[in-house]
């Protein structure tokens, strides 16, 4: 499935503010749970596996893709999308601080991966992670984010 | 012709980050023109797949918690990063 299926517009927030890592990943969670795509749990699940492995989950400058497991709540695969204003710091020294979060709700291991591989295509395209990063709309973002 | 390399790619889960980096090092050993397979694993497991593969390659936060193994390990900071990506690859396995 591609960003546009796992990714509805309603789990799009801009001017995202948090006070820690933490909290971001508990505003961009709460997206996911408020559409019905994971269990509550899943929020704590994706905090407890960030703390246990470690600041890993920010992949590139500005970037972290926050996950947890299937069995920590999974109702169906999805993404949300969050971007933090101001930034935040997650603890990866190169990589810090965090602007956008791309959460990944996985049911297995094969029906996201087609999001991912146009996550990383946007990623790698500076002009493409410019926009998303000064997008002034959630409709603007959509229009970056869904490749159709 | 050259046997084929297996390459293991390493997150927390094997389910998100170790997926973005199969992606990337599937573009990586196209452009390098080696024959080359990656596989997933997550944390718990790689110590034990290790020992089959060529080459390990992982985030650089969670290179620490592999432990010793044979393969050498590439540590990437910014997944993204394509030609860092490659030069890892490329000084990791020696080649020209």
């Amino acid at each position: 499935m591609n960003i546009k299926e796992l990714l509805p517009i309603e789990r799009i927030a801009l001017n995202v503010q948090a006070n820690d890592w933490e909290d971001a990943v508990r505003s961009v969670g709460r997206l996911m749970v408020d559409t019905g795509v994971v269990e509550e749990e899943y929020i704590e699940g994706m905090i407890a596996t960030t703390k246990e492995l470690g600041p890993y989950i920010v992949i590139a400058p500005g970037v972290a893709i926050p996950h947890s497991r299937p069995e920590d709540g999974v109702i169906t695969t999805c993404l949300a999308f969050a971007r933090l204003n101001p930034p935040i710091n997650f603890g990866n020294e190169a990589n810090d601080p965090v602007r956008v979060l791309f959460a990944l709700g996985a049911m297995d291991h094969s029906e996201h991966v087609e999001a991912l591989k146009e996550i990383a295509e946007i990623l790698t395209d500076q002009d493409q992670f410019d926009k998303l990063l000064k997008a002034e709309t959630v409709r603007e973002i959509t229009e970056i984010l869904y490749r159709d | 012709m050259a046997k084929r390399l297996k390459i293991l790619a390493v997150c927390g889960m094997g389910i998100g980050t170790s997926m973005l980096l199969k992606m990337q090092l599937d573009k990586v050993f196209k452009v390098l023109d080696l024959d080359a397979v990656v596989e997933l694993a997550d944390i718990s497991t790689a110590r034990g797949l290790a020992v089959n593969a060529d080459l390990i390659v992982t985030s650089n936060e969670l290179v620490d918690r592999i432990g010793d193994v044979t393969a050498p390990i590439v540590a990437v900071t910014n997944f993204m990063d394509l030609e860092g990506l490659t030069e890892g690859v490329r000084s990791a396995l020696k080649l020209n």
